[in-house]
């Protein structure tokens, strides 16, 4: 599920742009990285891609209803476990207020916080948390994996998972 | 005879404001068919064409006139020159470039039709009737080229790319940085 293409408007600011390409939102990262406003991208981060196999398999007879997303982007994430997945707690972590502040167009009752992805702090249980901070898998280093997940396994239900979709990784809070 | 300070009106006796440089590029010597693509790149030549700002290497296109010399007072010989990207220029008597030629054979492969955000992303897309060409059947990072042509003379774009994705042959991701150069090549 992508979001309306009416509800994203054009935007000029200091860390990011947004602007169609051929009716399509494009957000653009001052470092060059991006995304686009497309079906894919919530597909892909909750396994409901065809053909891939390896990230099906981290969904595979499981279920969640409470959801933390590390990263915001464009919203495609939480736009998705509201629409699709109909999660009824929808929290998204993110360190930018230029990028809080530009998407204002999510559902009211996902909860976004400004808040740095190494330091947040929560005494909320979510049966889901994923990670979309990275672009390249080179980038999702065995350290950042360690020392996100002790931090992140605090905020887990007893059966929930972290999952780090683009290196198809999960981890479970008992292991 | 030197020029010295003040300078007269003398000095300038000869001088063409509007003498242009020429363009750079590396190549070899003049070799025959059966060797220019294993002769060394040890050359600097000059041709007449653009320069691509902040390109690295900027190698001439058919109907450039070639000169070894900056000043563009010696044309080339006519004959066969070795450039970079595995090609050879094929020069006539004049000095116009009338051919590039690749020296390897390339490889045709399908490609998504759009590149992604995300090189995982590349991997799970529909298949296309678009084709990319390799200069390496098994792909080196930051060696094979890719271009959006059989004929090797355009570049694929710069992003992150699907390779054979939903084909019966193995899935690949592929990232493209500036002038075709394949910077990351893995399996889905």
């Amino acid at each position: 599920m992508k979001i309306k293409e009416s509800k994203i408007k054009n935007y000029s600011g200091e860390t990011f742009n947004v602007a169609k390409f051929n009716g399509i939102s494009k957000m653009i990262f001052s470092n060059g990285d991006w995304i686009e406003n497309k079906e894919y991208y919530g597909k892909y981060f909750f396994g409901d891609c065809e053909n891939c196999t390896k990230i099906n398999e981290l969904y595979k007879d499981f279920t969640f209803d409470k959801i933390l997303i590390i990263g915001l982007g464009l919203g495609l994430l939480p736009n998705y476990a509201k629409h699709i997945k109909k999660c009824s707690v929808v929290d998204v972590v993110d360190n930018n207020p230029e990028l809080i502040s530009y998407i204002d167009y999510l559902d009211d009752s996902i909860n976004i916080i400004e808040a740095d992805a190494y330091t947040y702090n929560t005494s909320n249980k979510y049966d889901l948390i994923i990670f979309d901070l990275w672009w390249n898998e080179k980038d999702i280093t065995l350290k950042a994996q360690q020392n996100l997940s002790k931090i992140y396994k605090n905020f887990l239900t007893n059966n929930g998972k972290i999952i780090f979709p683009l290196i198809n990784k999960s981890i479970n809070k008992n292991n | 005879m030197p020029i010295a300070y003040p300078y007269k009106f003398s000095d300038w006796y000869g001088y063409d404001k509007d003498c242009v440089g020429k363009i750079p590029f590396s190549a070899s010597i003049n070799s025959n068919t059966s060797s220019v693509c294993s002769a060394s790149i040890n050359q600097t030549y000059y041709h007449n064409g653009t320069s691509t700002p902040g390109a690295p290497i900027n190698n001439p296109v058919v109907g450039n006139t070639v000169y070894s010399d900056i000043q563009g007072q010696n044309k080339l010989s006519s004959g066969n020159y070795g450039i970079l990207y595995s090609k050879y220029i094929v020069v006539n008597s004049v000095g116009v470039v009338t051919a590039i030629t690749n020296c390897v054979t390339l490889n045709q492969r399908p490609i998504t039709a759009t590149n992604y955000s995300k090189p995982a992303f590349a991997c799970y897309q529909s298949t296309s009737s678009a084709t990319v060409w390799l200069t390496d059947s098994s792909p080196v990072v930051n060696s094979t080229i890719a271009y959006s042509n059989s004929t090797g003379t355009t570049f694929q774009g710069v992003g992150h790319w699907g390779v054979n994705v939903l084909s019966t042959q193995s899935n690949y991701k592929m990232t493209v940085g500036s002038n075709g150069v394949i910077t990351a090549w893995s399996a889905c």
